[in-house]
């Protein structure tokens, strides 16, 4: 039993790690927490939804439009809006990304309409037995996309070129404009980025709850952001063990402690973090 | 300093603009009270919940169309005025009031929540108004007195009659059941019931969760409930939650018997949880595939709007149940009743009237007796009586 919430809080805690990477990757860049990072979630499910149902696409095809949806969705957040509010004060780009996401749920609303859609492909039933532990197909699935998704982030930051020059934009704007990087072109790719791991999530959430719907992102946005925090603002390693460490607490909680109250497990840490270590388990004291 | 009182000025002007324009809920033109019309009044779930209360409104206009075309009741047509209750016991209750005292309308239908008919039903005896509620399952109902009616079984009924049935499906002799409901006074009202009857049939269920409104991850409590794989899932809560919670507990390997109520009532349930929602056990208080002349015209009416009004959701049972209210209006119009006491008096003497949902008769209590509580299973994709 214990090990099979364990697994339970694995998968759910990945989907909150990709969206924490979201978070990081951005605030790593700009030091701008961008709230609408749900909306992300949100589109990458849309698309997908839409890819499979409107546009008949084969299901490869159609998690690539959603992955593009959720990209584009992006790029144009940061050309449209924060691109302009760049040299604000730092709360303006915040209140926009509020905006923003409020906007986001408002579109879905009017294209989609507010009834739940059930995931395009319906899956079949079927497991993965270990002795006592029951896996399905469908977890084992998520978990393995969600590794792929977070080791290939990883080496694209440390080790493609284009990571390097992200990581210079990161550290100084200037110098890194001195050494011929256009900081606009990667804090662009950072959106990019960023999208694709929520929109990954969302779509990956979607199939796991059979769920497609407007405020999908709200939620996951938000513990999404409390565990960027709680691994550290701007780590990427902290925010995939803050991610995890969410989903596991939260899925024991629900569990073993009250089964109604499970998002106030998760908002609960976030305010022992921000009690106890401000900084995060990763993040450096400043 | 003069900008921001001007600034404060424009606010205010716009802020009573904004509150006149929220005060006209009226939802249809209300009549000049002249002698050639009845008007009866309308309480619906016209904005929260309206995908209850949209084919409600319909099935209330359907019937007056049909009446109307037919010439009226006795020469004279039927009007009704319909009022959004907001899902809001004090706004059920303005709009009662308003009713009887400014439309001065001859009977009412609605209420759609027990709690909103409950806080009316006090000013529809004083005021000696008959109230029907379509859809208020409330045991208390029964109690409310002699001028409220109701057009559907009592949720103790149907959660009775759901766990008799779900454990003779089962086809064992000591079948085992777990529930997950919905952390909302209904759900957490058909959990109780569900315990107490199971308990009569000394069955002491394995497992009890429960989740919010809004959830969609229901994982760690069917995880839970998940060790002995029980034979009967009751799963008491709305469609918004219960669809993708059967199609996780299907995923989860859980192969026992599913048993929902009222909320999972509609296509749009079958639609999200796909085969997960086979061999679905609910209750319902219509069946759509009656062969009687007077309900296919009537669903082929229904059929109709929908295809006019896209934006009404396709739940059928919410429009019989008003239909029959208002068919049953008529009739007691059209047998000469013209005042409350009048129409009181011919409902709890009505006998065997034909209403779509079936043959209906009052108890003493006003609550409707048609024989039998309707169960359903859902078989290849839909809802089938059975």
């Amino acid at each position: 039993m214990l090990t099979q919430q364990l697994i339970n809080g694995l998968v759910s805690g990945s989907a909150y790690a990709l969206v924490a990477l979201g978070y990081t990757l951005i605030y790593g860049v700009l030091g701008l927490i961008n709230l609408a990072q749900g909306e992300l979630y949100m589109a990458g499910a849309f698309g997908l939804w839409a890819g499979m149902a409107l546009l008949k696409l084969p299901f490869l095809g159609a998690v690539l439009f959603g992955l593009l949806t959720a990209g584009i969705v992006g790029l144009a957040m940061e050309r449209l809006v924060f691109r302009p509010l760049q040299n604000r004060h730092p709360l303006i780009p915040m209140l926009a990304a509020i905006g923003l996401s409020i906007m986001l749920q408002a579109l879905a609303l009017l294209f989609f309409g507010p009834e739940t859609k059930p995931f395009p492909l319906e899956l079949p039933p079927s497991h993965f037995t270990m002795g006592s532990i029951r896996i399905s197909w469908i977890q084992i699935l998520l978990m393995g996309g969600a590794v792929i998704v977070m080791v290939g982030l990883i080496w694209f930051v440390r080790y493609s070129k284009n990571g390097k020059a992200l990581q210079a934009v990161a550290q100084d704007p200037e110098a890194a404009r001195v050494v011929g990087i256009k900081p606009e072109f990667c804090i662009s790719m950072a959106f990019f980025a960023s999208a694709l791991m929520s929109g990954a999530a969302g779509m990956m959430m979607a199939a796991y709850y059979n769920a497609t719907y407007p405020y999908m992102g709200v939620l996951p946005g938000l513990k999404g952001f409390c565990a960027a925090v709680l691994g550290g603002a701007g780590s990427i390693p902290g925010a995939i063990i803050g991610g995890l460490l969410l989903g596991l607490a939260e899925n024991l909680g629900a569990a073993y402690i009250s089964s109604g109250f499970k998002d106030a497990f998760a908002f609960g840490i976030l305010i022992l973090i921000l009690l106890v270590r401000p900084s995060g388990i990763l993040g450096k004291r400043t | 300093m003069k900008h921001l009182a001007q600034t404060l000025t424009i606010f205010c002007v716009l802020l009573l603009l904004g509150a006149c324009g929220s005060d006209e809920n009226k939802q249809t033109a209300p009549t000049d009270n002249v002698s050639d019309t009845i008007t009866i009044g309308a309480v619906l779930r016209l904005s929260r919940g309206a995908s209850d209360g949209l084919p409600a409104r319909h099935g209330m206009e359907i019937a007056v169309d049909q009446i109307n075309a037919a010439g009226g009741i006795n020469g004279k047509k039927l009007n009704i005025i319909f009022y959004d209750s907001k899902d809001d016991s004090t706004t059920a209750v303005n709009a009662v009031q308003k009713l009887i005292s400014v439309d001065k309308v001859q009977a009412i239908v609605g209420p759609m929540m027990s709690g909103n008919v409950l806080a009316s039903a006090p000013l529809c005896n004083r005021d000696k108004v008959v109230m029907i509620t379509p859809s208020g399952t409330s045991p208390k109902i029964s109690q409310a007195g002699p001028y409220v009616f109701r057009l559907c079984t009592p949720i103790h009924t149907q959660a009775n009659a759901l766990v008799t049935r779900a454990i003779a499906l089962t086809g064992k002799n000591n079948p085992t059941a777990a529930i997950v409901y919905s952390n909302d006074p209904y759900g957490k009202g058909c959990k109780n019931l569900f315990v107490n009857y199971l308990q009569a049939q000394d069955i002491t269920p394995a497992g009890i969760e429960t989740f919010q409104r809004g959830d969609k991850d229901f994982q760690a409590q069917l995880t839970n409930i998940s060790a002995s794989n029980p034979d009967m899932l009751f799963f008491p809560g709305y469609l918004q939650e219960t669809a993708p919670l059967i199609s996780q507990a299907r995923q989860m390997g859980l192969t026992g018997l599913s048993i929902g109520v009222f909320g999972d009532m509609a296509p749009q349930y079958i639609h999200l949880a796909g085969t997960a929602a086979e061999n679905h056990l609910n209750a319902s208080e219509y069946d759509e595939a009656n062969p009687a002349e007077q309900n296919q015209k009537f669903v082929a009416a229904y059929k109709e709007m929908l295809a006019k009004n896209p934006q009404t959701s396709d739940n059928i049972m919410f429009a019989s149940l008003t239909y029959d209210a208002v068919q049953l209006l008529a009739s007691a119009f059209a047998s000469g009743a013209a005042s409350g006491e009048g129409i009181q008096s011919y409902l709890d003497k009505v006998e065997n009237f034909p209403g779509v949902t079936g043959i209906l008769n009052f108890d003493t209590n006003g609550d409707v007796q048609k024989g039998e509580v309707y169960l359903f299973q859902v078989k290849n994709g839909a809802y089938k009586k059975i």
